[in-house]
Parts: C-alpha cells; structure tokens; sequence
C-alpha cells in the first residue's frame, strides 16, 4: 500500500516537474516586440519595434552576414465564438547586406526593391527592427466599435542562402504579437 | 521473478533515465531549423524508448505478482542484450560528444580568429588604399583650370574637354574618366580601353554629396564581376560648383577575388562561429540518433531474439502448470527445430500418454463407482430387507465371527448385549443358546453345504420352537466371501397349531368312533334299569351300577362334545355388540349366586365380537372361579374395561389360587386341575380369544386370580359377518 502510495506520489512530481520545464520555461524564454496600433481618418498604422534583440543582430552585421526581416502584419475581425476573420494582411520583407570590406551596409526593401548604402550599423538596425507608420489598411474598410485584432509576426533570417539547406540547419527565430483594438 | 532481484527495476530507471534526457534535449527558443527538427526527432525517439521502457518495466514488476511462464528468462535476456549495447552506447555517445567539443574548439580557435580578422583587415586596407589613392589623385582636378576654363565656356568646347579628359587619364591611369554639369549631365568621358558607353548610368547618392559637401568622395562598385572605385569630385570655380569630375580605376581582379573570398570566408567563419552550439547540438544529436535508433532496434532485436528463445521454455512452463493443476489437454504447437523443439515433442508425447491414462482411470474409476453404488444399492436393500425380515438372520465369517446379526434376531431369541459384530459366536452361545453353538459346530463339520434342525430354546418364561437353517457361504479360505449365513424362524405357532390340528382329528375321530356305542350302551343301561331294577336281588347294587354306567356314559358325551367343539370351533361372526347387553345377560345368568358381582357400567363401549362365543369364554372363567371358590363362598367379579383401542373383560376371585406346577399348562388342552375336568375349557377359550385376535391372560394367579379376556373394538382384520 505504502509503496503504491510512493509510486504514485513519484509519477505525479515528475508530471509536474516535466510540465513546468516544457511549457513554463519555453514561455518565459520568448523574446517580444513591443506593438502599437495608430490610427488616423484615412489609415490604419502599425508601429512595431523588435527592442531587445538588436545586440545579436548588430554583432551578426558587424561579422558580414546578411540579415533578413520578414514582417507580417495582419488585422482580423474578432469572433467570439469562432476563429477571428482575417481582414488584411500586408508582408514587409527588409534586408540588410553587409559588405565587411568596404564596412558599408546595403539596405535593401525587397517588397518594394528600393535599396541604398549606410555606413552606420545602427541605421541598419532601426531599417530592420522598426516599423514607423507603417500602414497597413485603409479605415474605411474596418466598423466603427468593432473589436480587431492587429497581430505582427516577425521571421529573422540570417545568411544569404535563405531557404538553403545550411540556412535551415540553424533555422530562423519567430516572434508573433497580437493587440486588440476597436476603432472610434 | 524474486532473482531479478533490483534488477525488474532497471527499465523503469532507464525510463526516467530517458525522461531526463528529454527534458535535458527540449529545445529553447533560440533553437530552431534542421536542429531543431533533429533535436526534436531525438526526443521523439527518447519519449517512445521511455515509454516502452516504462511499460515494460511496468509489465515486469505486475508480473511480479503473477508470474508468467518464461517472463523472468526473457526479461533476463533483454535487459543483458539491451544492457551490453546500452553502455558502450553511452560511452561511445560520451566519447563522439567530447569529441565534437575538442573539434570545436579546435576549429574555432583564436589563431583562426586573428588570422582571419588580420586578413580581413588586409582586404580593407588594400580598398582603403585604392580609394584614397583615387581621392587623392582627384584633389588636384577640382580646381583645374583648363578643366574649368572648357566649363565656363558657352558653348562647351567639347573637343578641348574630351582633350583635357584623356591627359588626366593618361596621367593619372585611371580606366576611366567623365565630366558632368551640374544638372547631371554627362558632358564628355574618356576611358582606357574601348568606346565609351553611349549612355552614362545615373549618379548615386554619393555623386550628389560630393556636390553638397565640396569634396572629394568615392565608393566601390560591381558590376559584371568586376569592381571599381568610383570617386566624384566637385568642379569649383568662382561661380561655385560648375560640374563634377567621375573617375573610375578598376580594382584588380586577382585583388579583388581574393579580397571577396577572405571576406566570404570570413562571413562563414563567423557564421559558424555564432552557430558554434548549434553545430555541437546538430553533432550530438545525430550521434544520439544514431544510437537512439541502434538501441530502439537492438532492443527490438533483443526482444524477438528473446521471445523466441523462450516462448517454447514459457509455453513448457504454462503447459506443466497447467497439467500439474490437472488440466492434461495440453498441447504446445510451436516446435523449433533445436533441442527446445525435441523438449516440446518429448512433452507432447508425454501429455498425451498421461491424457490416455488418465483416461482409462477415469473410466475404470467410473466403472468402479457404479459397481459401488450398485453394491450400496444393493446393500441398501439387503439391510432394508435384513430390518424388515421377521426372520433371524446371522452370518458368520469363516472363523467364526459375527459379520452380520440382524435386530429380528436379536429381539426372537432376546439375545444378550454382547452378540455383535466381531465378536466370536462360539464365545457367545453358552446356557439356553448352547443349542446355536451345537448347530454351528454341526454346520461347520459337515460335509453338505446345508443344515436345517429344528431347537427348542427357551426366551424368558417361552419356549420356542425355533427352526434354523444353515448355509456355507463360498469356499473356505476365500478371500472374497467365505462364511456361514445361519436363519432362524419362530416355528412355535406353526407347531403348535400342527399339533391342535393333530389333536382335533384325533378327538373329531374318537368322537366320531365313541359317541356312536354310547348312545345304546346308555339306553340300553336305562332300560335295563327300567326293566330288571325291581326283579333284581339286590337292587340297590343294580342301581349303582347301572347309574354308574349312565352317569359314565353321560360323562363320556360331555367329554366327546367338549372334543368335538375343540375340533370343530367355528369361525367367529363379528357382530358389533354393546358390552353392557353381555355383562347384564352374564349378571342374569348368575343371578342366583350371590357372590357373583358384575359391574355394568352406565356407559359402556360397542366391540366387533361373536357374543355367543364371547359369553361362552366368560361362563368358562366364571364357572371356574365358582369352582375356586365353592368351600369358603369367596366372591366372584366381573367387570369390563377399555384400554386404547381393546375392550377387556375381568374375571377375578379370591379362592386359593392356582398351584405354581399348573400354572405353565393352564391354558393346554386336556390339563385339568379338577377330577371331572376335561381339559379343554381354557384352552377353547384362549382358542376363541385368539379366533377374534384377542387374547385371554392370567393377570394374577392367586388372591386374587385374575383372568383377562381382551378383544379388539374394531375385531382386527376379520371378515364381519
């Protein structure tokens, strides 16, 4: 009886121990990104800053690996009792290029193929971790009073040979915000 | 399972073990790609090991409690097999870990760091140096007068510009050289080799800020494989800024693959640098999926390997169970081709010659319990029968032993407490049942197999007349049945009727041949008397004799009569008859005896009866007790009682009694106490006593004497008249 007793007392503090390691831990870990939803009578804007990761990118520039930031921005109608409805979605895809020879940086906005060179780090980093008024719908598409839900999810990409074999053994890092919002 | 001993515990440990591994492996945040998945693979891997092993060790410790046939051999072998493979596993994971560790290190050690960062730094140097060189070759130009002087003319002297173009180029060993306004305008170019393009490209970013700053600035440019540094250089005059000088000077190609390849090396350095733990973990855990999937398969193996093997020890096992449990149908059907499958045959074999065995016991223990209960059956009846019978039964074993005695005989001869079983009959039979042992003995020394004799042996005050019979019983010596059965049967009521038959005959025959002369002689005496009685001399003589011969004639009638009614009793006819009628005509009867009582009582009871016989039983007893009682007038009386389901009549008086030598022959024919008595009244009486299955008892012989006449009331099984 006693030995039963122990047994099970046993399995249950290694339940618990296993479940705080794999899904608290995990949780705690996560980088974030701060969001913020701005409005005007025209367009919906979108601020986002990816603050605490900035030192690991900067290194990463600095020793000449191509860093890519792919923001995906979306707003959906929220449900109560249903999955939300997706009412826009706009993908931001951001590039910087470092050439360590001439310590230069190409700044490269894929989406729109606009690029230019920087000789400063730190305007690489704001072009990658910041988005500033970026809009991303028109009002007149969303209801007045109506719950929403603007959601970022941010993929960090290093290396040139994105999608290659290599790239994919180290894999990229994910980050996803979410922030309810009801317009006037 | 008690000799695993810690051992059943092993995968329950290695379970936990794994669990911890697991954990140790999830994976953080940071991690993600091909690691990521491998990462996960191996826990995938590690969580399945865990769980199988967690529920064979599970398995293990229920088997503890009931024990499966050739679990303990197989849980033996697997855990050895997995237990050989599992540590040089984990010493060859450790080791290829340590080495991976060593490797890293080696490879990214901090010779190659500076080694690579001093080539780095080369490679800038050398860019540094070209566009310097560039700016500093185009200081001059900014304020070059024949330059300035073409500018400011109106119009442009085109050939003079191109003129001055191709002296700086030749001077200066640029590839190639271009002027614009200060709209952007290309106004003239000139280049080392070849024709100049026909359209120059836009001017960049950094055209513009040369302009804006005054000053000399330059940048590299691909294009085509081949870099060159660009340098722009303001025009300055009075007036400002009147154009801008655009020199190219191509950059080696020998340079600049090399310069390119330092800086790619560099960049994949450092890339596996920062991905230096991801590298380790990728090494690791392909190791430990190598060894994961060696161990699950080694397992696996181990398992089949070990299943086989013992599943004909377990199916030999859980078969002798089952037979020493009784169970003999038993027949294991997977037989290998090795000794195991010689053992399974053999085994077989034997079960089924202990099935047909035990068979052939079954049927002749049935056989058996039929003929038993057959013989209890029997038995049964034969003690039924033995109870039941009338008859004495004895059986006596071969050396004289009482084997069997039933209650009738017991209770016919009223035999002592010590006839029973086992004891020895010749011990037993001494006084009154000497006459047993005699027969016995007679029984045993013959040479026929029967006796019959006919003793007289006496049971209380009775004499009875016992007639036995004997048999042997198989032979002697036997082992089955050998022995004596000695019957014994009551004849004394059969006798004694024979012998009322016998004397009733004779009396029927010697009335019959008497009663004929007497009648003549009678009156012939009487006429004789009547004729010669008053001639005679002497007549009172003649008349004595001839009243003697009357009188003994008369005597001899009486005498016939009383025979002849011996003889020839009649059947009683039943009538059913008030006992107060009787008693009143008995009390009218004798009514002039005054010492003659007889009680009449108010009420009385009815009995089936013939009354005339009823009142001749009655006068019988009443005249023999006036007869008792003549000499001192003692009184007689008669009354009736009932007791039960029996109506008694009582005689009694108080005369002298009857003498202690009469009293066996009382109720005997022809025994009389009185000179003139025939004999025959009491025994007619008892006869008509017994004629109603009634019965006539002396109660008291002397003072009083008391004679009970007992009827039925409902006159037995007699047939009513």
């Amino acid at each position: 009886m006693v030995k039963q007793l122990l047994i099970r007392a046993s399995a249950a503090a290694l339940g618990l121990w296993l479940v705080c390691v794999l899904v608290l831990t995990p949780a705690y870990a996560k980088p974030s990104v701060h969001l913020e939803m701005e409005a005007d009578s025209n367009l919906v804007f979108c601020n986002t800053t990816l603050p605490n990761d900035a030192k690991h990118i900067a290194r990463v520039l600095h020793e000449g690996t191509e860093v890519t930031f792919v923001w995906e921005i979306s707003i959906e109608a929220v449900r109560r009792y249903w999955l939300n409805q997706n009412v826009a979605t706009v993908r931001v895809e951001r590039r910087v290029v470092p050439d360590l020879v001439s310590q230069s940086w190409r700044l490269i906005d894929v989406t729109s193929g606009i690029s230019r060179r920087v000789f400063d780090v730190k305007k690489a980093l704001a072009f990658l971790t910041r988005l500033r008024r970026f809009p991303v719908i028109d009002r007149s598409l969303l209801e007045s009073g109506r719950p929403y839900r603007m959601v970022v999810s941010l993929e960090e990409h290093e290396g040139e040979d994105r999608g290659g074999w290599f790239s994919r053994l180290w894999g990229y890092n994910t980050v996803e915000k979410a922030l309810n919002f009801t317009l006037p | 399972m008690n000799d695993l001993g810690v051992m059943r515990f092993l995968p329950i440990v290695i379970s936990i073990g794994m669990l911890v591994v697991a954990v140790a492996l999830w994976p953080s945040t940071a991690t993600s790609g091909d690691v990521s998945m491998v990462v996960w693979l191996n826990i995938t891997l590690l969580l399945t090991l865990s769980a199988m092993s967690m529920r064979y060790g599970v398995r293990l410790l229920r088997e503890r409690q009931e024990r499966r046939p050739g679990s303990r051999l197989r849980a033996k072998l697997v855990m050895g097999l997995v237990g050989m493979l599992l540590v040089p596993a984990i010493i060859l994971q450790f080791t290829a870990s340590q080495m991976v560790d060593r490797g890293l290190d080696v490879w990214f050690d901090v010779r190659v760091d500076t080694l690579l960062d001093r080539t780095l730094n080369l490679a800038r140097d050398f860019y540094a140096r070209v566009e310097t060189d560039l700016k500093q070759g185009m200081l001059p130009y900014m304020d070059d007068s024949a330059l300035l002087e073409v500018l400011l003319q109106k119009p442009i002297d085109y050939n003079t510009l191109t003129s001055r173009l191709a002296d700086i180029l030749s001077v200066e060993g640029w590839q190639r050289l271009q002027v614009f306004d200060v709209n952007e305008r290309l106004l003239a170019g000139v280049q080392a080799n070849g024709l100049s393009d026909l359209e120059a490209a836009p001017l960049g970013e950094n055209a513009k800020l040369a302009v804006t700053l005054g000053r000399v600035v330059t940048e590299l440019q691909s294009d085509q494989g081949r870099e060159v540094a660009v340098g722009y250089a303001p025009l300055r005059s009075n007036q400002g800024v009147v154009g801008l000088l655009r020199a190219e000077i191509r950059l080696p190609t020998g340079a600049v693959q090399n310069a390119r390849a330092v800086e790619s090396d560099y960049k994949k350095y450092r890339e596996l640098e920062r991905n230096r733990q991801a590298i380790r973990a990728l090494f690791t855990n392909t190791m430990l999926i190598v060894t994961l999937l060696v161990v699950m398969v080694a397992g696996w193996v181990a398992l089949i390997f070990a299943r086989r093997l013992t599943a004909p020890i377990g199916g030999l096992a859980e078969a002798l169970r089952r037979v020493t449990e009784g169970d003999l149908d038993v027949t294991i059907k997977e037989a290998p081709r090795d000794e195991l499958g010689s053992l399974v045959r053999s085994f077989n074999r034997m079960a089924f010659r202990l099935r047909e065995n035990v068979q052939a016991l079954q049927q002749t223990q049935r056989d058996l319990t039929e003929a038993l209960d057959s013989n209890r059956h029997r038995r049964q009846i034969l003690e039924t029968l033995l109870a039941n019978l009338q008859t004495g039964v004895l059986l006596v074993d071969a050396d004289a032993y009482i084997r069997l005695l039933n209650e009738s005989l017991r209770e016919l001869l009223a035999l002592p407490s010590g006839w029973m079983v086992g004891r020895d009959l010749t011990s037993l039979c001494s006084g009154r049942l000497h006459a047993i042992g005699g027969f016995f003995e007679e029984l045993c020394y013959q040479d026929q197999d029967h006796l019959q004799r006919e003793l007289d042996i006496t049971v209380g005050k009775q004499h009875l007349h016992i007639l036995v019979r004997g048999a042997r019983l198989g032979t002697a010596g036997a082992a089955d049945i050998s022995g004596y059965l000695i019957v014994f049967d009551d004849v004394s009521s059969l006798a004694e009727a024979q012998r009322h038959r016998a004397w009733a005959e004779v009396a029927r025959r010697l009335a019959h041949e008497i009663k004929n002369p007497l009648t003549p002689i009678k009156l012939a005496t009487e006429r004789l008397q009547r004729r010669f009685g008053a001639k005679v001399d002497d007549g009172a003589v003649f008349d004595t004799c001839t009243s003697t011969i009357i009188g003994q004639v008369e005597r001899l009638q009486r005498l016939i009569g009383d025979f002849s009614m011996l003889a020839r009793l009649p059947k009683p006819r039943l009538k059913e008859e008030d006992v107060r009628d009787i008693l009143h005509e008995m009390r009218d009867l004798y009514l002039s005896y005054d010492r003659v009582r007889v009680a009449v009582p108010d009420t009385g009871p009815t009995c089936m009866c013939d009354a005339d016989q009823v009142r001749q039983v009655l006068i019988n007893l009443l005249d023999n007790a006036l007869a008792a009682t003549a000499g001192d007038y003692a009184p007689v009386e008669l009354y009736v009682g009932q007791v039960e389901d029996a109506v008694e009549f009582h005689v009694l008086d108080e005369g002298e009694g009857i003498p202690e030598s009469s009293r066996e022959h009382l109720f005997e024919a022809y025994f009389s106490t009185k000179p003139e008595g025939s004999g025959l009244g009491l025994a007619i009486a008892r006869r008509i006593a017994e004629e109603h299955e009634g019965e006539l008892l002396a109660l008291s012989y002397a003072h009083p004497t008391h004679f009970c006449l007992r009827l039925p009331l409902q006159g037995g099984n007699m047939e009513m008249s």
